[in-house]
């Protein structure tokens, strides 16, 4: 930056060296903020693509946001596809992560919800369930890193972390 | 409790980024500026008040606003420096007629912002009849004219 040659500089309470120093603040943050702009469109802050946690057999996945944001509404879904099975659907999700959502609806609805040791046992009734997609729609309650798991009696169960942001 | 952190932290996030958009942000409002000011308010708003629209939480929201900017003037009448984070400094852009274009260009002012602001105060309509022209800290542009002693 060139300085200014001539000057019988006002008294104006001028302070160029830091007003220079500011400019280029201000311009390190507008790079700051496209990358924020940036992240949030390839959905770090929530309501991306979903992720998928499957099982090791591969008959049951969950579906859900890596990211999301407090009282955001978002969803957990749970796809079971097991042809010879039959009965009752029974899914498992562990109490601290359940406790973190406040569920809005939940479709299929379930025939009952029960306390099973650390579980939250939502039980759906049907004569055929497979493939069986139940949707929870959830909006989070809790702040930061939550760590779920998942799981449906015969086919296993799936772990994995969200982030919910304030 | 929430409604205070949540007020807080709008106001500081609100300072930082006017801050960092530079002066020309609120110095030129044009009709569409006003729009987006109007939109960042009803964004702000819900990050102020969530889901809770009570009177109290209304309340302690403004309160904890009103606070923070008494609390913030305090500090830049005392504190010369953070007054300069803050506020910002003045900055000559033109001096004898001559505009200083370099430190225009980083301050995202033209000959025509310089020449609107003289027209508009003092009737001047030639950058050599402008002594100083000054952008002020808030956004606006001080013109001083050259004396014809």
């Amino acid at each position: 930056m060139a300085a200014r040659k001539s000057g019988s500089n006002p008294p104006i309470g001028e302070d160029i060296t830091f007003q220079r120093r500011f400019w280029i603040v201000e311009r390190c943050f507008w790079v700051l903020l496209t990358g924020v702009v940036v992240l949030a469109l390839g959905g770090f802050f929530g309501a991306a693509s979903p992720t998928y946690a499957v099982a090791p057999a591969g008959r049951f996945r969950v579906a859900y946001e890596r990211f999301t944001r407090y009282a955001a509404p978002t969803k957990l879904v749970c796809e079971f596809s097991d042809k010879s099975a039959g009965g009752e659907l029974r899914i498992r999700i562990n109490d601290a992560y359940a406790k973190a959502f406040k569920f809005e609806q939940i479709f299929p609805w379930p025939a009952s919800l029960t306390k099973s040791g650390d579980d939250w046992v939502f039980s759906f009734s049907g004569d055929s369930r497979s493939p069986m997609r139940v949707t929870f729609y959830v909006k989070p309650e809790k702040i930061g890193a939550l760590q779920a798991r998942v799981a449906i009696d015969e086919a296993g169960t799936l772990t994995f972390r969200q982030f919910v942001y304030p | 409790m929430e409604s205070v952190l949540r007020a807080v932290v709008v106001y500081t996030f609100l300072l930082f980024i006017f801050r960092i958009s530079g002066r020309r942000t609120l110095s030129q409002l044009t009709d569409f500026d006003l729009l987006l000011m109007l939109i960042i308010s009803e964004a702000a708003e819900q990050g102020l008040v969530g889901e809770d629209f009570s009177l109290t939480n209304a309340l302690l929201v403004i309160v904890t606003l009103t606070l923070l900017d008494v609390f913030l003037s305090l500090v830049t009448v005392r504190r010369p420096f953070w007054a300069k984070i803050i506020e910002g400094v003045p900055t000559l852009v033109v001096e004898n007629g001559k505009p200083l274009k370099e430190r225009m260009l980083w301050a995202r002012i033209d000959d025509a912002d310089v020449l609107a602001a003289a027209r508009e105060r003092h009737g001047i309509v030639r950058m050599d009849e402008i002594q100083y022209a000054i952008l002020e800290p808030s956004g606006g542009i001080s013109i001083i004219p050259k004396r014809n002693d």
